[in-house]
């Protein structure tokens, strides 16, 4: 019944938690439905997310491919008569820095390149550990993922910023902001890693 | 085999798996988990009756705020507005269609759709009515919660407001305020769900009845 540490999961108790509800059910209670459901949210009752790691795996890769275009490509483009002035998200908090505008600098620094690198190799290392049967570092794992998970949503922050200035900075030929290229790769590498953390259960983490 | 175990005893961490037994909570404690430290449980005193009072206010300030302009440029005399709805629009025109769908769903579809879920949820457990699809609907919310993003576009609203400061003169116009407003409400529904409790009444209040 219990496991190498003496404690009980809740697994090897047979039972099954709910993913959604966090309601408790015995297992054989389910099994032998063809879909079992749980009966307080409706939720299909399953042991483990399905195919979690592989799953993971791929959101990760992907957006870490997308990463790369976000930050080649200029994310805004300000055109005003002397001609266009394409800029990328590094060159932006460069202009921010020169300016002595230190704070703003900071913070876009953070929410676009900072936290979407901490998201990437972070879920990574986690992957890693758990495929290698890692013994260490439990706990550490589990914040890590939960501080992850909360992160990841200020990386927005760079898109809703151009949103407003497109829409703000609109005078024609005196001066206009474009959204770049690398609007929507930065905007699908925020959103992949926002669902990878979707997809991963953090269960196995624990898992012997 | 499984021994007999009561199920009402015992919670399940859903980050280690581990079973814990429950222990009473007294107002103001935090349950967590004692192996990896997620909280399990954390009662709220008078959840539905303040979800309630949130999310109607929330409700009412919603559409002023997407539809007031936020801050206005001057620049030569011509004058630009703003609103959420706008910036949206801006970017759509611009040709980033998944950039605008984004800024439309994180900012203005899934906010409102969390503040009408909160509101029809708790009314109907407040006022104990068997609505339809109230489980759907609650559900609905767990899975889109993080996807509501209205505190970082207001970020984005100040950092907008440094960059652009050197340009003109800003105004500020009325949208600005109902808008910090509606995001005020909109944290203080996330603080005052008590999500393990709404689930308990939706079961209670569903008990006698067979199709919810």
């Amino acid at each position: 019944m219990n496991d190498k540490n003496n404690l009980t999961t809740v697994h090897s108790a047979g039972l099954v938690l709910c993913h959604e509800c966090h309601k408790l059910h015995k297992c054989i209670d389910v099994k032998n439905m063809p879909n079992p459901q749980c009966p307080r949210c409706g939720a299909t009752l399953v042991s483990r997310l399905h195919n979690s790691l592989v799953r993971t795996w791929a959101l990760l890769l992907t957006a870490t491919i997308l990463f790369i275009p976000a930050n080649v490509y200029p994310i805004m483009v300000v055109d005003s008569f002397a001609g266009e002035v394409p800029s990328t998200i590094m060159k932006g908090i460069v202009i921010f820095f020169k300016n002595q505008e230190y704070f703003v600098a900071f913070i876009i620094f953070v929410a676009s390149i900072v936290v979407p690198a901490f998201k990437l190799v972070g879920m990574a290392v986690i992957l890693r550990a758990i495929q290698k049967k890692s013994q260490f570092y439990y706990t550490h794992r589990s914040s890590m993922f939960r501080f992850i998970q909360f992160i990841g949503r200020w990386s927005m922050l760079d898109i809703f910023v151009i949103a407003i200035m497109v829409a703000m900075v609109d005078f024609g030929t005196i001066s206009t902001i474009h959204a770049g290229p690398a609007a929507t790769s930065f905007a699908a590498v925020v959103v992949i890693t926002m669902y990878a953390a979707v997809t991963f259960d953090p269960r196995l983490i624990w898992d012997d | 085999m499984t021994e007999e175990l009561d199920l009402d005893d015992y919670w399940g961490c859903p980050d280690c798996d581990l079973l814990i037994e429950k222990t009473n909570l007294v107002e103001k404690e935090k349950a967590c988990c004692p192996r990896c430290g997620k909280v399990i449980r954390h009662p709220i005193p008078d959840s539905i009756e303040k979800t309630l009072a949130v999310s109607i206010s929330a409700l009412i300030l919603f559409f002023p705020a997407m539809l007031l302009p936020i801050m206005s440029m001057n620049i030569l005399g011509n004058i630009s507005s703003q609103t959420v709805l706008q910036s949206v629009w801006a970017v759509f025109n611009d040709g980033h269609f998944f950039v605008a769908i984004m800024v439309f769903l994180t900012c203005v579809f899934v906010p409102l759709l969390k503040i009408s879920i909160l509101f029809y949820i708790s009314l109907a457990l407040y006022r104990k009515l068997k609505l339809p699809f109230i489980r759907l609907a609650y559900r609905i919310y767990h899975n889109i919660d993080e996807w509501g993003m209205l505190e970082i576009y207001m970020l984005g609203i100040i950092v907008s407001i440094v960059k652009l400061e050197g340009m003109s003169d800003l105004i500020f116009n009325i949208g600005m305020l109902i808008f910090a407003c509606l995001l005020l409400f909109t944290i203080l529904s996330s603080v005052f769900l008590d999500e393990h409790e709404f689930w308990h009444r939706i079961e209670t209040l569903s008990d006698e009845s067979d199709n919810f």
